[in-house]
């Protein structure tokens, strides 16, 4: 049987982060090991998805695009999707041969 | 009907809907997921022609397609029909009123809250309605939780509404929507940025 592997620290505390934005819109707490998506969460209608955003890109001061909007359908692809976006964002730092800052 | 009414968002509007139309809501209709829950019709552009023809003749009918303003792109449609007079159970006034529905989004579409918004604003403003209501298969949970989150009222249970499946009828009233409307233009206004294009990523290389 292979065990599976803890989430690094930094999973962890973005995993508890875009949960805890995620019971404020849901209006429940959201635990750990949970996966809430759009089609298991009644609650989790159009308009919840676009404040939910909002919370988000300010949050942690990401800007999205309509695809990727359109694309989040659970909580995993929200942490997926901040991830890409800070690879990406200190990728572009690298080649604008800026200092990176790592979160 | 025919009619020449047109609407403006930010991101989006809603135009009369035309015969060549037919082929786009027959696709939309016609997909499982995104028209599950609507009434049913012959699929098919060619039907879809023949209840436009219908449609157009029939009065007090404001069907619309929901369209990105910038790219043109159709993104779904929308209706509101049986417009008329009810009593407010409230105060025992005449209301005049009208349904609202026939509205289905592209799979992956943001124009869901700021089409509701045009809709709202077409029907208190220009069809100058004092309430807009609309029924909702209560199985199709998203589209009732949309409505609670938008802050319309849920009034009454429609049993076997459509094919067996309750409904649920929510209003809006032109004194509500005034209430609620700051709050969520404000947000339309911001998401609508997400909806236009996005200008190429260019990449810029140092050397050393």
């Amino acid at each position: 049987m292979v065990a599976q592997m803890a989430p690094q620290p930094s999973i962890q505390i973005l995993r508890s982060e875009v949960h805890r934005l995620l019971g404020f819109i849901l209006r429940r707490p959201v635990g750990d090991q949970e996966n809430p998506s759009r089609a298991t969460e009644p609650g989790w209608d159009s308009l919840k998805h676009v404040e939910l955003v909002f919370l988000i890109e300010d949050h942690f001061s990401m800007r999205f695009a309509e695809q990727e909007i359109a694309a989040l359908e659970d909580a995993r692809q929200i942490e997926r999707l901040i991830c890409n976006k800070r690879i990406e964002s200190e990728r572009g730092r690298r080649e604008r041969g800026e200092a990176c800052v790592t979160a | 009907m025919r009619h020449s009414l047109t609407i403006d968002g930010p991101a989006f509007r809603l135009r009369p809907v035309c015969i060549s139309d037919a082929v786009m809501i027959a696709t939309l209709r016609g997909h499982p997921e995104r028209g599950r829950y609507l009434h049913r019709a012959p699929p098919g552009a060619d039907s879809q022609r023949v209840w436009l023809e219908s449609y157009f003749e029939r009065k007090d009918d404001y069907y619309f397609v929901i369209e990105n303003r910038i790219t043109g792109q159709s993104e779904g449609t929308v209706g509101i029909y049986n417009v008329g007079w009810s009593i407010d159970g409230r105060n025992d006034r005449l209301q005049r009123d009208a349904e609202w529905g026939r509205w289905v989004l592209r799979r992956g579409s943001l124009a869901a809250v700021e089409s509701a918004c045009l809709l709202y604003r077409l029907g208190f403003e220009m069809l100058d309605l004092d309430s807009i209501y609309c029924r909702t298969i209560i199985e199709n949970a998203s589209a009732v939780a949309f409505h609670d989150s938008f802050g319309m009222e849920r009034k009454r249970l429609l049993p076997g509404y459509l094919d067996g499946l309750d409904a649920i009828e929510c209003r809006l009233t032109r004194a509500r929507w005034a209430t609620l409307r700051e709050a969520i233009e404000e947000k339309v206004l911001r998401a609508a940025v997400w909806s236009q294009p996005q200008p190429e990523r260019v990449l810029v290389r140092t050397h050393r």
